[in-house]
């Protein structure tokens, strides 16, 4: 520095260690704490805009309203259209509009879940934004966390996203009955997610006609209500 | 990655720091960035040059280190540098691709080191 610098005081140094993508991390541990406090499985469901997320979210619903005391949060950035069609299962549903955040985050997960009364529930089910990139930097502390793509999304997709499946404990890929025509190698995208995480369990669904939901609810809800505590690798 | 909210925290954080330090000025800001956060350092410091106007950091010097990830292996332990790139055996595509799998066993790894997002310390000036 000039001269000037000495003339008006001393120049110290000083050490920090402040992280700021950590500050997510522990939000997100937070709200594994509260959820495991009363009993509560959540599970974070992301993807691209219009790969189904809310599809399988209306066929985990009509299929699991009747054994668990379930709701559903959707998170878009405007209108309630989701969370009417999920409503309209019988199941309750909070809506979250970010407005032109693309991704939902622990706070915002923290301050829906404080509003709810958490003894009165057993699974929670997240919807995320649509979006394929963002969501997978901002863990909200789910006991899984889900991918869904889908047929109609290209052959490249999983190569050129790979950051979102690397977190992923699983990944959906929907609408496979529209494989042939789109001329998708459903099983070309299952290899490329074992490139990019060799331990992701894939599964094939239809959410259109529910071809695969069974298999998945056994795998996702089932065995994660069984056993919530195996480590997801959301913030390794 | 979200540069300019993530700068604003630090930008923050900064002056806070400085402030309950009893400094006039700020001189430096240094920062550890990994890798593997895929944050774009230029696009912080430009985002560091717009939110520091007008505040005590105006002027200030972001020092920026960067770390190289590295990763180990949850099966067998190996310990190795993420490659930005693919296998050779995988699809090849362009554009920088970190490898996610044990070299040695093929297994899941996990990223030790290159996620960090630290301010490490500042530079002030007191009266």
């Amino acid at each position: 520095m000039d001269g000037l610098t000495d003339a008006r005081g001393q120049t110290r140094q000083i050490e920090l260690k402040m992280d700021f993508l950590r500050g997510h991390q522990e939000l997100a541990e937070a709200n594994r704490r509260l959820l495991d406090e009363h009993g509560v499985t959540m599970i974070d469901i992301m993807g691209s805009v219009g790969t189904g997320k809310t599809s399988l979210v209306e066929q985990l619903a009509r299929r699991l309203k009747e054994t668990y005391r379930m709701l559903v949060l959707n998170g878009d950035l405007a209108t309630s259209i989701d969370q009417e069609r999920v409503l309209r299962h019988g199941v309750e549903a909070v809506q979250v509009n970010t407005g032109k955040e693309c991704h939902l985050d622990a706070g915002l997960v923290r301050t829906v879940l404080e509003g709810l009364d958490l003894r009165q529930l057993d699974l929670v089910l997240v919807e995320n934004v649509g979006n394929l990139i963002c969501p997978a930097d901002f863990p909200l502390g789910s006991h899984r966390r889900v991918v869904v793509i889908s047929a109609t999304e290209g052959p490249f997709v999983v190569l050129k996203h790979p950051h979102v499946f690397a977190e992923m404990d699983f990944v959906v890929i929907n609408k496979i009955d529209l494989a042939p025509v789109m001329g998708i190698d459903i099983e070309q995208l299952a290899k490329d997610l074992k490139v990019v995480n060799p331990l992701v369990e894939v599964f094939r669904t239809s959410c259109r006609d529910g071809t695969g939901i069974q298999e998945l609810i056994e795998e996702l809800i089932e065995k994660t209500k069984r056993s919530p505590d195996t480590e997801t690798t959301s913030g390794a | 990655m979200h540069e300019f909210g993530i700068t604003s925290r630090i930008v923050q954080a900064a002056a806070k720091a400085a402030e309950e330090n009893g400094a006039s000025k700020v001189l430096r800001v240094d920062l550890l960035i990994g890798q593997l956060t895929f944050l774009s350092i230029p696009q912080v410091k430009l985002a560091y040059d717009i939110l520091v106007k007008g505040t005590p950091l105006e002027g200030s010097e972001l020092a920026v280190e960067e770390s190289e990830g590295l990763a180990r292996c949850a099966n067998c332990g190996h310990e190795t540098p993420v490659q930005m790139r693919l296998t050779e055996d995988s699809n090849s595509l362009p554009g920088p691709l970190p490898l996610f799998s044990c070299p040695e066993c093929g297994s899941k790894v996990d990223v030790v080191k290159g996620k960090e997002c630290q301010i490490t310390g500042i530079a002030i000036e007191t009266l």
